[in-house]
């Protein structure tokens, strides 16, 4: 199992590189020359040549990519080139709101996803399963950000039950930071949880046609046992890389939320990055999520490797 | 040994699924569909003709109409600059429907050529394609939408263009994939082998294949698609903010919302309902494209009431321990309409023996043995028949009651023994499942139980291979390893179900030793399913030959096979080799087993019979003097002289 990890471990570094050749190339095709950028309108020819200099923008882009990656394994992500701000401690300063944001609505969607779909599932062909078919699929097709808005609007403007903007750091108050959490979280994993809904229904069904609960009937276990120690097991390994995927999702749209709520997470860095055409910003902040995400997927591959013995190595 | 292939020459038929209905007539049976479907033509149909539908010019000002409701003249209301919401939205419709269409048929474009290429060409190309599209899909598709729109710059077209990108790569994976599954399927060979070119083969075999599974992709990307145009406007990186656009309205909704919250409802809904319609187009399609109906997934788990009135108790002989009496098995097929499985279905186990249930494939064997303990799988229902152990109805018990005595009176073994395992869960585990429920054994108790079980169906070192897992034990060693658990509470009948038809030629004598052993061993009745005349006539003191759902000859193995009384039985033993007597060629039953829907009235047999008469089609038959044909009796003669 340890050297299953190790090799992981490796692979995902591999990616990880592999991903920084192809975003930075990307962003080399930028028509965006960032010592203009970074000077202003106002800029002299002579000073821009000069900051190009310095920066090694006018290396070959092979030495640049050294050069910036370099850096960056040493946690040096480069400068914002609006206000010179360090991009890696720009990012880090709002990592708690964001980190909040991903896990609380995280844990909603695998909890609430797995909890409704294995109900359903159980229950194939009750109302209740009824209920959250019909329900998962109005879940699907609910844009998150609108969803949002409604409910900012409906408990926190209207009710005042919940604060309208802004974060409580969880250093100041666990119950303030959650309060401040529910509204955009529920918002935010609203989709993966009817996606991770309907896929573990599915897939308890299916368990509930496979030849061993067949043979564990016919020798008499019990529907209880059936249920509960054999078809949630196996059900559980389909539904993991699909959490892994929505995972990754609500990473990636978390910003919608901020936007709404007014939370300067660091999504809304990147948001701001992209409007102002600041590129190692950009950079910086898009790599942040691929490392996050790629621990993600890595932790669903050891989740699967857990789960069932066929994957897992001898 | 027999080999199936001689009786029966193939599985895949004309007759293995159920008849075909043209997806035209599926569409038809589904409104909802036909709903979604009409609705998205006039979604599409008013964006097109938005000048003529639209009540106000979407971009017109008007400062003495700000933030006014719904009325009779803006019914949707106005925004913060006094246009008129309804016709914005009916504009937004032409961004929402046009740039997700346009991003998807490039997608689709692309990524269909560049799948094709990969999955036909193979090799290096193939890696390289498919290594790319790992990197692209190992962020979230926004995280990368981001990245190019940052690049190429905001706005409608860089936005439907990373789209259409990111969505290009699904489109890639889904065609490789289907092309690499449909390349190594025959009739590609055979159209290799006809001398298509392979330009021709490409777009004449394998496109028409493709196009099922994507177009419930392309309906279901659309939806996303438009979802994501949405959302990038919302963030204003998308469609520029004064255009009329479902997500640029949104995001000016967020900043009235204290005080102008319908602002919002509007282009969400339009939003959310595009979404939905896409959604369900792309569902029932697969549910068309699959043949699956959604109805089929609301099964009863538990069989429901079982009627066992009418059923005569006969009589029982001394030895009896088990009798089937008329069970008959029942699915519903098509609207209102009910499919019988198994037909009357009776006979009589008696102690210490074992009885043979033979037959081809889809004679109904298994789901009698399945039937005997009251498990038919649903939608199924057995429908009459009674199943006594000791004159107990076992059938008539409440399921819980019923369930006590599966594994504990009347235990069963299956065909494919890796699979009648869960994979996730030790041997260990399982094989003591039932000595846990019935003799509520502790967790230690029960291993060591098991241990002394798994040696003593010949399992080695069974101390540490009661802790491997199903895939780590090889077919044989897996079918010891359900013997042991179906024996482990001493079950005074043993039901195997071909318990060797899918074992290693050199496995199957071994295991069916085991079990006559075991047999004798441990004083069991076993019904043994099989369609191995050469292993019935080895192991078996009585022999029922099942026919279309129905037994057409019973009795004991001696005569069965000396004297049959049922040209069934005749044509069964013709196409079995046999190593006494010198047969120059095995003979074939022409035809197949018909499917339940089609079997045919009077003698079922009588299409593939060669001594079938006129009089053989006109009504059914019974089972008299333990054969169900007319000629029993001059068959006798045939045989004999």
């Amino acid at each position: 199992m340890r050297k299953f990890i190790l090799y992981r471990f490796a692979s995902l570094f591999i990616v990880l590189v592999l991903l920084s050749v192809l975003l930075f190339g990307l962003v080399q095709l930028s028509p965006i020359d960032p010592a203009v950028i970074a000077l202003g309108d106002n800029a002299t020819p002579e000073q821009i040549e000069a900051l190009t200099k310095e920066w090694g923008l006018d290396q070959p882009v092979f030495v640049q990519y050294v050069n910036w990656a370099t850096a960056a394994l040493e946690g040096d992500l480069g400068k914002s080139l609006i206000g010179g701000d360090e991009v890696t401690h720009a990012i880090l300063k709002r990592m708690p709101i964001s980190v909040s944001l991903w896990g609380v609505a995280i844990f909603l969607a695998v909890f609430g996803g797995l909890g409704l779909g294995l109900f359903a599932g159980i229950r194939s062909g009750s109302l209740a399963d009824r209920i959250v078919t019909i329900g998962a699929s109005i879940g699907l097709a609910l844009p998150g950000f609108w969803v949002g808005l409604l409910v900012a609007n409906a408990f926190a403007v209207q009710l005042r039950w919940f604060p309208v903007i802004g974060y409580t750091p969880i250093t100041e108050s666990v119950t303030g930071w959650l309060h401040s959490l529910i509204l955009p979280c529920t918002a935010l994993s609203l989709h993966a949880i009817a996606v991770i809904a309907r896929q573990a229904r599915g897939t308890v069904i299916e368990a509930f046609d496979a030849p061993y609960v067949q043979a564990l009937r016919a020798n008499g276990a019990p529907d209880r046992v059936i249920i509960y120690r054999y078809v949630i097991k196996n059900a559980l390994s389909p539904v993991l890389p699909i959490i892994g995927i929505q995972a990754g999702i609500i990473v990636a749209t978390a910003v919608v939320m901020e936007r709404i709520y007014a939370m300067p997470g660091a999504g809304a860095l990147l948001i701001d990055a992209i409007v102002d055409n600041d590129l190692p910003m950009l950079l910086g902040g898009v790599m942040m999520i691929a490392c996050l995400v790629l621990i993600i997927n890595l932790l669903v591959d050891i989740g699967l490797a857990l789960l069932d013995p066929r994957v897992r190595p001898s | 040994m027999s080999d199936e292939t001689l009786i029966s020459p193939a599985t895949t038929n004309e007759y293995d699924l159920p008849p075909h209905k043209s997806w035209m007539r599926n569409l038809i049976d589904r409104p909802i569909a036909i709903i979604g479907v009409s609705l998205l033509l006039l979604f599409g149909i008013i964006a097109i003709f938005a000048p003529f539908f639209a009540p106000y010019d979407p971009i017109a000002l008007d400062p003495l109409q700000r933030f006014k409701g719904p009325s009779a003249a803006h019914w949707l209301g106005t925004d913060a600059l006094g246009r008129d919401v309804l016709s914005r939205i009916i504009y937004g419709a032409r961004p929402a429907l046009g740039a997700a269409i346009a991003a998807v048929i490039l997608a689709a474009a692309v990524g269909i050529s560049v799948g094709l290429f990969a999955g036909y060409r193979g090799g290096n190309w193939d890696r390289v394609v498919m290594r790319a599209t790992d990197m692209v899909q190992a962020l979230p598709t926004l995280v990368f939408i981001f990245a190019i729109i940052a690049v190429i710059g905001r706005g409608i077209l860089p936005t439907t263009l990373a789209v259409a990108f990111l969505f290009s790569v699904i489109y890639v994976r889904i065609t490789r994939a289907i092309v690499l599954r449909e390349r190594e399927r025959l009739y590609v060979d055979a159209a290799r082998v006809a001398g298509l070119s392979e330009k021709r083969l490409v777009f004449s075999e394998i496109l028409p294949n493709l196009s099922g599974p994507l177009i419930v992709e392309t309906a279901i990307m659309l939806g996303s698609a438009q979802l994501v145009i949405a959302l990038l406007s919302f963030l204003g990186l998308g469609i520029d903010a004064d255009a009329p656009d479902w997500g640029g309205m949104l995001n000016d909704a967020r900043l009235y919302q204290g005080l102008h919250p319908f602002l919002a409802i509007p282009p969400g809904l339009a939003i959310t309902i595009t979404i939905l319609l896409f959604n369900l187009l792309g569902d029932s399609w697969r549910d068309i494209a699959t043949g699956h109906d959604e109805k089929k997934n609301h099964r009863r788990r538990r069989n429901s009431v079982i009627q066992s009135q009418g059923i005569s108790s006969t009589p029982l002989e001394n030895d009896a321990l088990l009798t089937v009496d008329g069970l008959t098995v029942d699915f519903p097929h098509g609207k209102n309409q009910q499919m019988r499985i198994l037909d009357d279905v009776s006979f009589t186990l008696n102690k210490g023996e074992t009885f043979g249930l033979v037959g081809e494939s889809g004679s109904g064997k298994s789901m009698t043995a399945m039937a005997m303990l009251g498990l038919v799988p649903a939608p199924g229902l057995i429908s009459r028949g009674a199943v006594r152990i000791d004159g107990e109805n076992l059938l008539a018990l409440p399921e819980n009651e019923l369930a006590a005595r599966r594994g504990q009176d009347i235990a069963m073994i299956f065909q494919d023994p890796v699979a009648a395992f869960s994979a996730v869960h030790t041997i260990g585990e399982q094989i003591t499942m039932p000595l846990r429920t019935h003799q509520g054994l502790s967790k230690r108790a029960a291993r060591d139980r098991g241990i002394e079980l798994l040696d003593r169906v010949g399992v080695i070192d069974a101390a540490n291979r009661i802790d491997d897992y199903p895939h780590q034990f090889s077919g044989g060693m897996a079918q010891r390893a359900m013997i042991a658990m179906a024996l482990s509470c001493e079950p005074k009948i043993l039901l195997a179900d071909e318990p060797t038809t899918a074992l290693d030629v050199t496995v199957q004598a071994q295991v069916l030793d085991l079990l006559m052993e075991l047999r004798e061993d441990f004083g069991m009745t076993v019904l043994l399913v099989t369609h191995d005349l050469g292993v019935v006539a080895e192991t078996c003191d009585q022999v029922g030959v099942m026919y279309s759902g129905q037994i057409v000859e019973v009795g004991d193995v001696g005569s069965v096979f000396e004297t049959p009384r049922h040209p069934y039985t005749r044509a069964l033993m013709k196409a079995t080799p046999s190593g006494e007597e010198k047969q120059d060629r095995l003979k074939a039953i022409t035809g197949r087993v018909p499917p339940p829907w089609a079997w045919p009235k009077g003698c079922r047999f009588h299409p593939r019979c060669e001594f079938a008469e006129d009089a053989c089609q006109e009504k059914d038959i019974e089972l008299i003097n333990l054969s169900r044909c007319r000629l029993r009796d001059e068959l006798d003669r045939t045989t004999s002289s």
